[in-house]
């Protein structure tokens, strides 16, 4: 046994803890200089994989040495968690060396004192590490970083933030090409490519392994659906009033934590179960994103020492925080991924060996296919792959900026190392030279704007902003997570309680009532980005609703799915979702469950208009996708005006006058060739782009959001994004940002190459058109859905000209 | 249609879709919220937008006046984005070289830190019937036509259709004048009350809304 490992085992030994052999692998790995990826799940131990053998070649260093690790975490609420367990393992071996957070919440205090000396581990996030690196001497003060960790890859690669860390690790790799990476993922389906994403596509002979646990977890999947499907609503996404079938799964476990799916769903849900059960008062807590940071901390700590039986949350408790005592999981609602499920079933029965438990109460009768679906998915260990972003150049502008606002940078040096990420590997030099014209002449014509003020090119051809005002500004507004303007909640005597965002608020005046964090509150006044409001003992109020992308069935989720729905027309069906014997019974009744050959479409007429919907059961992405290209293709045909709606199921076209199904299938409708033209089209007339655009418009800079919480809002720089997407599409389509935003819709939103399969697999089907009196179990909750987008062939103005008819 | 004519306060007012009213009797052209200047104190400003997009305006506004031949142009306020900057210029110029009178009533946009000979500045003003102003001013019972409000209207058909349109909107005693800017924002209005009036505005026609 080498010294290092006498050490950790000694000390894992006086805790009765025995090294599993993932992180004795990884400790070999790190100290012959490897860097790589550790798949591990949470509550397995994996900070101690890593955390040792990059303390041991510093573990005599004095306090003066500089900051040697760089900890990222995606979620700012971990920092906390994980520097109790370093520091225990410092403490615990005395060993002289400090452990600092820097991120949103650091009090100014601290960042004084930081600004003078780093802790030797800085834990951070990807936004405060851009930060850092846009602030003056981030090449000194990282002179001596010898090891950059990324916690919860998994949370990270999947979205824009993932390209943030790739470029801020090539940064630093670029001042000391020794620094060791290493991630840490939970299981996503495609370990090996996150690996070759955190490390860089090039240099593949480097030195790097990919490390995984064989840490098994049995996970349970129990539903807690009524006996009868009448008591089922057929749509709806709320299901608060299954409350009672909760209840005796809250009475029997010491405690409980409930995931919903939305935050006003969690407001919702923890209202009605407090209405349920009042004895709960007092012990039971909610948590979200929105909340303030105090009571979020404070109901993380509650938890961890068993001070209460239930909260209620969202995906913000879906992270890393370890609470041993939580005894069952309640998940309401479809959770729309494998993935995501067993990471929420793996929240109890934390300790290794224990079996995990989780209930899942669906919130309407279709749901009730999905928990079987999920069942089966848990016991075969399948889940989803995290799709990378790349070339985000609205990423990339952002982070130059950063590098122009601090030390300033030479662009052939910049290229060299960005050229080595996988966001960027395949820039090409037009690419990178519009890029560079854009953020120091404003446009790629020859001419440089008048008066155009950002990145200066210096003598010596280095590039760097001198404007004052201009590197604020940039600071305030670093980051990939684009929300609406958000406002603080805060009680007359000034205590914090979250935040809300503006558009909510706006739809309510003085003295009204809304519920937020379990309270009623009544809207004191709204002045300088604050509202300030005092409680109320009303018990109605509006519930606080928040602008969140909605999720979609994964593939495998839908095809998991499809097995299911196919299962229903046959008579041997398994315990689990035998009350959907009834939803079935009504289905055949009113249309017909379509069978693996055979793809359904009902029309039916309601006073809305005339409904047609398609069931594809191929995930709400992918139907958004296909709505729009048969909405497309059919308008092709005659002038025609369509309403979308989509969900996980299907899609619907609702139209004011019938659509004969019979006259337009002979159209190859579903044909994939020039799918990718009819796409364009259909796009090019619809909100999906524009809707893209508005993230990336915030991220590269083109729109100013303001100072957060400050009285001067800049209004004369703020515009919508809708402008801007209009004033592109206008006079600069080939902007790359703009461009940008046509294929993030083709690669991320319409995911092109599933649509592909959908639309072979969709020929190959039988087509059942059922003309029906009323709307069928499965379209409920599509016809009802409130979100909607329009395509149209007709003439803007005749629709207008129609459209007034009805006024009169 | 192009124009819809509508008499407020026994004067005959034509109310165009591109945007503006023409007064018969004061030979007098009336719009609002132009915002001239925004791309460029944008561009200025380090958010890099294309710089020819910045003219459509002052080439509509031209071809309007050889269109009405105008005596008198009133703009009702934001007539400039910000402070001075090069797209004021063709403005300038134009103002110089035609003898119409231009007034502009100073909108919470108008800084105005550049003097302009051939631009009358008030703060409103009354010329009777009408009382003039950025805001919305309710001045003795005076019908007041004003700006600012940037006002839209959401139209909303059959089978869950919805088209969001800038509008003129007369209610009650005010009438509100869509933003002539191309690069401007907008608040949505109702029809709130039996004699309100909104005529929408598509890129070729001036439709009316029954109340």
């Amino acid at each position: 046994m080498s010294d290092f490992e006498s050490w950790v085992t000694n000390w894992m030994g006086k805790k009765n803890w025995k090294p599993q052999k993932f992180q004795s692998d990884t400790w070999k790995a790190v100290l012959s200089g490897y860097s790589g990826l550790v798949n591990a799940p949470t509550g397995s131990g994996k900070t101690l994989s890593l955390l040792p053998p990059i303390l041991w070649p510093n573990k005599d260093c004095s306090l003066k040495t500089n900051v040697f690790c760089i900890w990222i975490t995606p979620l700012r609420s971990l920092s906390q968690q994980i520097r109790i367990s370093m520091e225990e393992f410092i403490d615990e071996n005395n060993l002289n060396l400090t452990v600092g957070i820097r991120n949103g919440d650091t009090p100014q205090k601290i960042r004084n004192l930081q600004r003078k000396k780093f802790p030797h581990i800085l834990i951070t996030t990807p936004e405060s590490l851009q930060l850092l690196i846009s602030s003056k001497d981030w090449v000194k003060k990282f002179s001596s970083l010898q090891a950059v960790v990324v916690d919860e890859w998994h949370e990270l690669i999947g979205s824009k933030r993932g390209v943030q860390t790739e470029l801020c690790i090539a940064a630093l790799q670029n001042l000391n090409s020794k620094i060791s990476i290493w991630g840490i993922s939970a299981t996503i389906g495609n370990l090996k490519e996150a690996m070759s994403v955190l490390l860089g596509d090039l240099n593949k002979n480097e030195k790097r392994v990919l490390i995984q646990s064989n840490f098994k977890k049995k996970i349970t999947v129990q539903s807690i659906a009524p006996k009868e499907i009448k008591q089922m609503p057929w749509r709806g996404h709320l299901g608060t009033n299954l409350i009672r079938y909760l209840t005796p799964v809250i009475n029997k476990s010491q405690s409980t934590l409930i995931f919903t799916n939305t935050r006003s769903q969690c407001e919702l849900w923890y209202q009605k179960i407090l209405a349920e059960i009042p004895e709960l008062a007092g012990n039971m807590a909610m948590h979200h994103g929105s909340i303030s940071k105090e009571i979020r901390i404070w109901v993380e700590d509650s938890l961890r020492n068993n001070q209460l039986k239930v909260v209620v949350c969202t995906s913000s408790l879906d992270l890393g925080v370890d609470f041993h005592p939580v005894e069952s999981i309640i998940q309401i609602g479809g959770p729309k991924g494998v993935a995501r499920f067993i990471q929420r079933a793996g929240r109890s029965g934390h300790q290794p060996n224990k079996e995990s438990k989780i209930y899942f109460l669906p919130t309407h009768a279709i749901e009730l296919i999905e928990c079987s679906a999920l069942n089966k998915a848990v016991q075969q260990e399948y889940v989803e792959q995290r799709k990378p972003y790349i070339l985000c150049f609205d990423v990339l502008i952002q982070f130059l900026i950063s590098l122009a606002v601090s030390e300033g940078f030479y662009p052939n040096n910049v290229l060299n190392y960005i050229k080595k990420t996988h966001a960027f590997s395949l820039i090409t030099l037009q690419e990178w030279e519009w890029v560079l014209k854009n953020i120091t002449i404003g446009s790629n014509s020859l001419k440089a704007y008048n008066e155009y003020k950002k990145v200066d090119i210096l003598e010596s051809g280095l590039f760097k902003v001198n404007s004052r005002l201009i590197a604020m500004r940039h600071r305030l507004q670093i980051g990939t997570i684009v929300s609406d303007e958000q406002l603080q909640i805060k009680l007359i005597n000034g205590k914090r309680i979250g935040v809300i965002e503006e558009w909510f608020i706006s739809k309510l005046k003085k003295g009204e009532v809304f519920l937020f964090g379990g309270q009623f509150y009544k809207i004191f006044q709204i002045k300088n980005m604050e509202v300030l409001v005092k409680k109320s003992k009303s018990k109605k109020g509006k519930v606080v609703s928040w602008m969140g992308g909605r999720m979609s069935f994964s593939s495998y989720m839908s095809e998991l799915l499809r097995n299911e729905l196919y299962e229903l027309n046959n008579p041997q069906l398994n315990k689990d979702i035998s009350p959907l014997n009834y939803l079935a019974k009504i289905q055949l009744q009113i249309s017909t469950i379509p069978k693996e050959n055979e793809f359904l479409i009902e029309s039916f007429e309601t006073k809305e208009g005339f409904h047609t919907i398609f069931y594809p059961f191929e995930g709400r992405f992918v139907h958004e996708a296909l709505s729009h290209l048969i909405a497309y293709r059919i308008s092709l045909l005659k002038p025609v005006t369509f309403s979308l709606a989509y969900n996980d199921y299907g899609f619907e076209l609702l139209s004011d006058e019938f659509l004969n199904i019979e006259n337009i299938l002979d159209n190859n409708l579903w044909n994939e060739s020039y799918l990718f033209e009819d796409l364009n089209q259909s796009i090019n007339t619809s909100e999906m782009a524009r809707r893209k655009f508005r993230d990336i418009a915030v991220i590269s800079g083109l729109i100013f959001t303001g100072m957060p919480n400050k009285r001067k809002k800049n209004k004369d720089l703020q515009s919508g994004s809708q402008l801007l997407f209009d004033v592109f599409r206008d006079y600069e389509p080939e902007n790359l940002l703009f461009k940008q935003s046509f294929s993030e819709t083709f690669e991320y939103q319409l995911e092109e190459g599933r649509l592909r399969k959908a639309l072979i697999r969709i020929q190959k089907q039988k087509l059942i058109w059922k003309k029906i009196s009323k709307p069928s179990p499965f379209s409920f909750p599509i016809i009802t859905d409130r979100l909607r987008e329009s395509l149209s062939s007709e003439q803007f103005d005749d629709r207008i000209s129609k459209m007034l008819n009805n006024y009169s | 249609m192009k124009t819809i004519e509508h008499n407020i306060e026994n004067q005959k007012i034509i109310f165009d879709y591109r945007k503006f009213l023409f007064w018969e009797k004061e030979s007098a052209l009336i719009l609002s919220d132009v915002h001239v200047g925004k791309i460029t104190h944008f561009i200025k400003n380090g958010i890099p937008l294309p710089e020819n997009s910045s003219f459509s305006n002052l080439k509509l506004l031209k071809s309007i006046i050889s269109e009405y031949q105008p005596q008198k142009v009133f703009f009702l306020g934001d007539l400039f984005h910000s402070n001075y900057n090069s797209e004021w210029d063709e403005w300038l110029s134009f103002f110089k070289n035609t003898s119409i009178r231009f007034t502009l009533i100073k909108g919470n946009h108008d800084q105005l830190n550049h003097r302009i000979e051939q631009l009358n500045i008030y703060k409103e003003f009354f010329l009777p019937p009408f009382h003039f102003s950025h805001f919305p001013e309710l001045v003795d019972g005076k019908f007041n036509i004003h700006g600012h409000i940037h006002p839209a209207y959401k139209l909303t058909g059959k089978g869950k259709q919805v088209l969001k349109l800038p509008c003129f909107h007369i209610c009650k005693n005010s009438l509100t004048l869509p933003s002539f800017g191309a690069f401007t924002g907008n608040h949505f209005v109702r029809l709130e009350n039996t004699n309100d009036q909104i005529f929408i505005l598509s890129k070729n026609q001036i439709f009316k809304i029954k109340s």
